[in-house]
């Protein structure tokens, strides 16, 4: 009986989930406004605001330039926020702000984050994170 | 949508298991490494991983089975196997402002079969078995010094993760109790080890 409960629970949840996963996905970027950050960026300001501000979409569709206000004061190697989906699949899409000499990473989970951690990089090293959170 | 298909397909078979014997409880733990569990973003997979390159998340596996035995057929004996577990990983990396470290966990079910032959081995069962995993819920934190960033897990691990193949070898140590070893191969991690326990019950 009790093996029949189990069955009749599992593929309940089965179907259930099988409908969730056919909702469409979107593209996962910060939401534009005033943020609080912290960063312990060599030589930067280790605690202060930034806005984020929509700047473009790119010609493929795939990704979204974002500015950062005064970025580069907390650690960003530039102003600028590339945002959106990196590969074709619906995997592995990120956020990074990069140049030649660092290059910062963030995971965003949601569709419109108001929280995200950088971890930015200089060659294969990590050099030092910024955090983000929606005031 | 071919993994929802196998997976219905494992479910109707455990639901038309009308010819269960007598049914017995199983308890496994072991480690994982890796990300046995992925979900959609897999920003946890040895393959994808950007924010820790070179690095893989290591943890802890726990689970508890339910195998809806058959009859056997000569020294083959074989069952359903529905599971219920829970996976707990981390990975980090250290630089000179302390240490950026991502934490998961995740709970999961998990249905198959297995299949097992009574007397290659004297003493002990030798046998194989393919399960499939689906993450059900579950919590992913990013924590540095300056901060964290925290998610709980929900509609992106609801696809189903390709099946695994895993070997068992059990040797009974009471009428019904039996202790197990384990080595299963994930698609996304290393193999796993892992060592349990099975308790016989009546066909309930």
């Amino acid at each position: 009986m009790i093996s029949r409960i189990y069955s009749g629970s599992i593929l309940a949840l089965a179907i259930a989930t099988s409908l969730a996963t056919s909702l469409p996905t979107s593209r996962r970027a910060f939401n534009v406004g005033l943020y609080q950050v912290k960063s312990d960026c060599p030589n930067a300001q280790t605690e202060g605001r930034m806005t984020i501000n929509f700047h473009t979409d790119s010609p493929t569709g795939r990704e979204e330039q974002y500015m950062l206000s005064n970025g580069t004061l907390f650690g960003f190697p530039s102003n600028t926020l590339i945002s959106g989906r990196v590969r074709d699949s619906d995997k592995g899409e990120e956020t990074t702000s990069s140049d030649d000499a660092r290059e910062c990473r963030a995971i965003l989970w949601e569709t419109g984050a108001d929280s995200g951690l950088f971890a930015c990089y200089r060659g294969e090293e990590l050099e030092c994170t910024i955090h983000l959170q929606k005031i | 949508m071919l993994m929802n298909k196998v997976f219905f397909v494992l479910c109707y078979g455990l639901v038309s298991a009308s010819f269960a014997q007598a049914d017995s409880l199983s308890i496994s733990l072991g480690r994982t490494t890796g990300d046995p569990v992925p979900d959609r973003h897999e920003y946890a997979s040895t393959l994808e991983n950007r924010m820790f390159p070179g690095k893989e998340m290591d943890g802890t596996h726990v689970e508890a089975s339910y195998l809806i035995k058959s009859k056997p057929i000569g020294r083959f004996s074989s069952a359903w196997i529905l599971g219920l577990g829970h996976v707990t990983a981390d990975v980090e990396t250290s630089y000179q402002g302390g240490t950026l470290k991502l934490e998961r966990s995740t709970t999961f079910i998990q249905a198959g079969f297995q299949i097992q032959h009574t007397a290659l081995i004297p003493h002990l069962h030798l046998g194989a078995e393919l399960v499939m995993m689906k993450g059900i819920a579950g919590q992913v934190t990013l924590r540095s010094p300056v901060g964290r960033t925290q998610y709980e897990e929900g509609t992106n691990l609801l696809e189903p993760n390709h099946p695994y193949l895993g070997g068992r070898a059990t040797y009974p140590v009471m009428p019904r109790l039996s202790i197990d070893a384990m080595v299963r191969f994930y698609r996304f991690s290393g193999p796993g080890l892992f060592i349990g326990a099975t308790y016989d019950i009546s066909n309930l």
